[in-house]
């Protein structure tokens, strides 16, 4: 269990992130991404696109229309600008992160990130 | 002319200054962030958990044959790893490796090395764990450079 110095340091870092332009971008950007609509119904035209595609290729009926749906779909929601923004501010905000990873470095000589990420990201 | 030039002049002056500060409050901010990065470290490095790691890792790093024999036996597991990911084992391969294996865990320091390698690793994952609840999204995962998690 984290001492009260160790929750206290991992608060005030938490904080400190949290006050960050580039998370706050990223957390904006998140929203957006999860609640436009446009991007919503696209996402759900391609899962339903995606179970047929499987549907049907599992009973051997698949045909070429219904590929290039699925791809087009796909195609549709990764160019949406609303996901490229996203990704962008995430990638923006993976930066300050990593910064951060390697002070964590410097003082430990351990990857923090390395060690501490969820089991079963492989 | 002159008054529009001169107020589209001082527009821009303002415009300038409006974006040097927040450079300027971007800069504090991040030192801000980093030095708080620093704290959290140190308090890390406090905790009872690197302390017995640190030691653990000291021992080890004094005793030769521990340290050739944790190598060994690293670089076995590695070599395992590598042939089911390919095709399946090797049994040579996997039958020395479990040697290796026995004897890292009848070595007394190697077994507080590992001990003290896992206790700190359970504790940092319990820290990130904290910090996604604090923040809303995962430290540890956005924070790895890319190149995959293993």
């Amino acid at each position: 269990m984290p001492t009260e110095v160790l929750s206290g340091a991992m608060l005030s870092f938490a904080r400190s992130l949290k006050s960050m332009e580039a998370v706050k971008r990223f957390f904006e950007a998140r929203r957006r991404f999860e609640t436009d609509e446009e991007l919503s119904r696209c996402r759900e035209s391609f899962n339903q696109a995606a179970r047929t595609f499987r549907e049907n290729q599992a009973a051997g009926t698949l045909t070429e229309q219904e590929i290039n749906r699925v791809r087009t779909l796909q195609s549709s929601m990764n160019l949406h600008p609303r996901t490229v923004e996203y990704l962008l501010a995430q990638q923006e905000m993976a930066e300050l992160l990593q910064e951060c990873n390697q002070q964590i470095f410097e003082v430990l000589g351990l990857d923090f990130a390395a060690i501490a990420i969820p089991k079963g990201c492989c | 002319m002159g008054g529009l030039s001169k107020t589209v002049a001082r527009a821009g002056a303002d415009w300038d200054r409006e974006e040097q500060v927040k450079e300027e409050m971007a800069a504090g901010g991040r030192t801000e962030v980093l030095e708080a990065a620093r704290g959290f470290a140190r308090a890390i490095g406090e905790s009872s958990q690197f302390r017995d790691y640190e030691e653990a890792v000291g021992i080890i790093r004094e005793d030769t044959g521990a340290r050739n024999l944790l190598t060994g036996y690293q670089e076995a597991q590695q070599t395992v790893r590598m042939l089911r990911s390919w095709a399946g084992g090797n049994s040579h391969h996997i039958e020395q490796f479990r040697e290796l294996e026995a004897k890292v865990f009848q070595h007394p320091k190697l077994r507080r090395y590992l001990d003290t390698q896992e206790g700190l690793a359970s504790m940092l994952q319990e820290l990130n764990k904290s910090l996604r609840e604090e923040l809303g999204f995962d430290f540890a995962r956005l924070a790895k450079p890319a190149g995959g998690c293993c």
